[in-house]
């Protein structure tokens, strides 16, 4: 018992709250969503959860700093796995995303952004503490651009842009001066208007979007009815399982899972979710000022790359389904139906809970 | 100045400014979504709901029920019965697998008890909607559903169900979508139910939220019929009987209460199952489905005479013993009236009970045409009776049209048309002590009656008429009653001419003789067989029906068949 008072008093509860509420929020919907359409995925969720508090327990005794050595070979690891998906990837969704070992599958991107947050940090830290930037130019390329380009390659424009926003993010936070900032914006920019007159129909389904009625039963086919999800539900929703618009809306339990519940809860629900969501960034800004305030550098810089990471995806999920932007198959982080992302997501916060303890750990000994 | 090349000096980095921004630029896209959620979805509402209603809502039948049929004891001759179609979405079942596709394919033939290939082949058509089987009952739909196959789904249907089946058919009648007849298109308005209509969404359970109109159902009122559904299937088995054994054409026959003028029974055979409607049952304009007692006009031949009797007893131009010159046949105009089958001279009873035409001439004369004609007007010949769809009004020529062969035909039965139940309807006369009963189909409410005939010339001719159990009508008689009644052969009048070889046989009579209390009228269409005449085709139906009429009607019959009646009151 000790030991888990320990384990508290140095770890943020309130955070780690937020984050299983928002899963078994996650999982309620599934629960009703998965009765509808008959699928089990509540059930599903359920065991990837227990693995991914597995992971949690398992990583939380690791130091911070094995987490930055270890950073490199992590992200190559990672690396490779994601160049694999070019050779045996399994294509779903018109992407190569997905490795398959017998029955398990295995989305290498997730693990890509967990790993772009320690490579990050660590190279913001290092710049932290380097008085020669030119050296910091080689990681900064190897483990991040390269990345990025085989990213735009898949093509997985949404992890793409969240991973690319949140390294330009710590880099300006590292204090990357403006004119390089705007080159590496426009490197990428670039990079993705490239991409566009390569493939044009890509720019008609980056755009479509904003018409979300003109093909209603062709690419429309599911903003439209995310929109009639919130339509419908209102807002204190149609209530648990009375799902009328979200039992047909295809990829309900992944991309679209804010949408399912603001059928079935309406915009209180939608509230609850966005309040608990912010709520965690909030928390991991707070943790990373509190490692900045103690010298804490790489926790500080993982702990602001988190927040911005969990940001984007927040918004790039909730806006995709409000036709807002387009649909880019991210994962609305810890709600969402996924193993993969779900085991990255508690990779992530094991290593953000480690930053709290260490600097917290740190603050005691000085005292 | 290469040393701070990429990243601005040390003491420069991290500083509030930055992080300032930094939470700023996090923040941010995050209002931005928010602000531009709400105007979007602001924007989009009316739309939405809109294109909610167009997907989503539907419009659902709240069944009605139509109001059932029973008899005078309540049981059920009609009722709508709960039934389901089975329907299927082939398009939306092609999206399973196909194992999965042949196995529910498979189920559900073996629930609907169909040809699996006859099913199969049905779900591979390109079509959102077939139907299965239509008319399922609840138990085998609450089966099918429990396939929980989404495609495959019941739907709710009204189905006028005849728990009697043929025994009633060609009066009941029937209707559906395509018309009807009989009781159920005559009394429609009394029984007819209105569905109700609701428009709502619907929940992934079946389940109906969000009216938005309701028009409630309305269901029929119940019929009741004077009809004894016992006497009624009696009467048609009784029927079927007589129509095999003198391989007749048809058989009607009409059983009534003589005390109110109730319709007990009203049979038409050959009859058809009002439950599996064929085509068939409709050849040679209505074979099977006309309901010959009212529709079918037919001249009455000798159950004329019983008329001309009471008329000329009512007038004092004859007395029952008086002796008539019958023996020898009488020329009217290029007529000769004659009868083949009387050598001698008959008393006015004799000419009943022995049925005489030259009597019946003999006495029409004395009457004469006007006061002749006026009576079979007063006795209702001429004009219907309920207005069923089909019932024939039947024709009286006017008397100042007679010719002098005219009015000696129609002195015994020929030259005027009638339904059999006008000829029920007038012999009430005699049965009702002189009141001709209006029939009615409904055992509530007071009877109609008027008067034709004086009470005892209506007992006087009642007297003379059961004396037919020993002239024309032996087999007539019940073993224990006393019976009054009247046979009738009539030749058809086929293709121009009277033709010999088809007849019709009739039997009217009454029960017991001395207070009546059933009337029945038989009619044998072209009997062929075994007996063509009234009182060898008709008297034996006359007297199996009138046998259980009164067992029925509990009434006890006479102990040592003494010449004394026990009257009609219910003596058990």
């Amino acid at each position: 018992m000790r030991r888990l008072d320990v384990f508290f008093e140095r770890r943020d509860a309130v955070f780690l709250g937020c984050c299983v509420a928002l899963f078994c929020i996650g999982l309620l919907t599934m629960h009703s969503l998965g009765l509808a359409k008959g699928q089990p995925w509540a059930q599903k969720q359920a065991l990837f959860g227990v693995f991914a508090f597995a992971l949690f327990a398992a990583t939380s005794g690791v130091s911070l700093n094995t987490w930055r050595r270890f950073a490199p070979r992590i992200t190559a690891l990672v690396l490779a796995l994601l160049v694999l998906t070019f050779f045996i990837g399994a294509e779903r969704k018109g992407a190569q995303r997905w490795l398959v070992f017998g029955g398990l599958s295995l989305q290498p991107v997730e693990f890509f952004k967990f790993a772009a947050l320690l490579i990050g940090a660590n190279i913001c830290a290092l710049a932290a503490y380097t008085r020669f930037g030119l050296d910091l130019a080689k990681p900064v390329f190897l483990w991040l651009v390269f990345p990025l380009i085989l990213l735009l390659l898949q093509p997985d424009a949404g992890s793409f842009f969240l991973i690319a926003v949140t390294a330009l993010a710590l880099l300006f936070l590292a204090g990357l001066k403006m004119r390089w900032l705007t080159a590496g914006a426009g490197v990428f920019a670039a990079a993705f208007a490239a991409m566009v007159w390569a493939k044009p129909y890509i720019w008609i389904r980056l755009t479509s979007f904003w018409n979300p009625f003109d093909d209603r039963y062709g690419s429309d086919y599911n903003v439209s009815l995310s929109l009639m999800s919130y339509a419908r539900g209102g807002f204190t929703g149609e209530g648990g399982g009375n799902l009328l618009v979200g039992r047909n809306l295809p990829e309900a339990h992944n991309d679209f899972i804010i949408a399912v519940i603001a059928e079935e809860r309406g915009v209180l629900g939608f509230v609850i979710v966005a309040a608990l969501l912010l709520f965690v960034v909030i928390r991991a800004a707070a943790i990373g000022r509190r490692a900045a305030e103690r010298g804490e550098m790489f926790g500080a810089f993982y702990a602001f790359g988190f927040a911005a990471l969990t940001v984007m995806q927040v918004v790039v999920n909730i806006s995709g389904s409000l036709a807002l932007l387009p649909v880019k198959g991210l994962t609305l982080p810890m709600v969402s139906y996924g193993g993969s992302s779900l085991a990255a997501t508690a990779l992530m916060i094991s290593v953000l809970m480690r930053a709290d303890y260490e600097t917290r750990a740190h603050a005691e000994n000085r005292q | 100045m290469t040393r701070h090349r990429y990243f601005r000096p040390p003491q420069l980095r991290l500083t509030p400014g930055r992080l300032g921004l930094f939470f700023c630029l996090l923040a941010l896209p995050a209002m931005a979504m928010i602000v531009a959620g709400i105007w979007r979805l602001h924007g989009f509402y009316p739309k939405l709901q809109n294109m909610m209603r167009e997907v989503y809502e539907i419009r659902r039948v709240i069944p009605s029920h139509r109001g059932t049929i029973t008899d005078r004891n309540y049981e059920l001759l009609a009722m709508s019965a709960n039934l389901y179609d089975a329907t299927a979405d082939p398009n939306m079942l092609r999206k399973m697998r196909p194992e999965r596709w042949r196995e529910t394919a498979g189920k559900a033939a073996a629930i609907l008890s169909l040809d699996a290939e006859e099913v199969r082949r049905k779900l591979s058509a390109d079509s959102r909607f077939v139907f299965l089987k239509r008319k399922i009952p609840p138990a085998v739909a609450a089966k099918l559903r429990a396939l929980k196959a989404r495609a495959i789904a019941v739907q709710y249907e009204s189905a006028r169900f005849y728990p009697g089946r043929e025994i009633a058919a060609p009066f009941l009648g029937y209707i559906n979508e395509r018309g009807g007849q009989g009781v159920e298109i005559f009394m429609n308005s009394r029984m007819r139910s209105e569905d109700g209509e609701m428009r709502g969404v619907q929940t992934t359970h079946g389940a109906v939220f969000e009216e938005r109109s309701l028009r409630p159902a309305k269901n029929g009122g119940r019929l009741r019929l004077s009809i004894d559904s016992r006497l009624q299937s009696f009467v048609y088995n009784a029927a079927i009987r007589a129509l095999q054994k003198h391989r007749a054409r048809a058989v009607s026959a009409a059983v009534m209460d003589a005390r109110s003028g109730e319709i007990l029974a009203l049979v038409s055979a050959p009859s058809f199952n009002p439950n599996h409607i064929r085509k068939s049952d409709f050849r040679n304009s209505g074979e099977r489905t006309k309901n010959r007692v009212v529709a079918d006009l037919v001249e009455c031949g000798s159950l004329a005479k019983p008329f001309v009797v009471a008329l000329a007893l009512e007038l004092n131009l004859a007395r029952e013993e008086e002796m008539l010159p019958t023996a020898k046949p009488v020329a009217v105009g290029r007529l000769i009236v004659r009868d083949n089958h009387i050598r001698e001279d008959l008393t006015v009873a004799e000419v009943l009970t022995r049925s005489s035409n030259v009597g019946a001439y003999l006495l029409a004369k004395r009457v004469g045409k006007k006061r002749y004609y006026d009576f079979l007007r007063d006795l209702g010949f001429g004009e219907k009776i309920f207005g069923l769809r089909g019932e024939a009004a039947g024709r009286v020529r006017h008397y100042k049209e007679w010719r002098r062969e005219d009015f000696a035909t129609h002195a015994y039965g020929y030259g005027f048309a009638a339904t059999l139940l006008q000829l029920l309807r007038a012999y009430s006369v005699f049965a009702a002590d002189g009141m001709l009963l209006e029939p009615r189909l409904s055992p509530e409410g007071a009877a109609a009656a008027r008067r034709a005939l004086s009470a005892q010339t209506a007992r006087r001719v009642r007297n003379v008429m059961s004396g037919v159990t020993e002239g024309t009508g032996k087999r007539a008689a019940v073993k224990g009653y006393a019976i009054a009644g009247k046979t009738g052969t009539a030749n058809k009048f086929v293709g121009g001419e009277y033709d010999d070889k088809k007849k019709r046989a009739f039997f009217v009579g009454m029960a017991p003789a001395a207070k009546p209390r059933y009337l029945i009228a038989v009619m044998v269409d072209e009997p062929s067989q075994n007996g063509e005449s009234g009182g060898s085709a008709a008297a034996p139906v006359f007297s199996e029906i009138m046998r259980r009429a009164l067992l029925l009607g509990g009434i006890a019959p006479l102990i040592n068949n003494s010449e004394k009646e026990s009257g009609g009151e219910d003596a058990v």
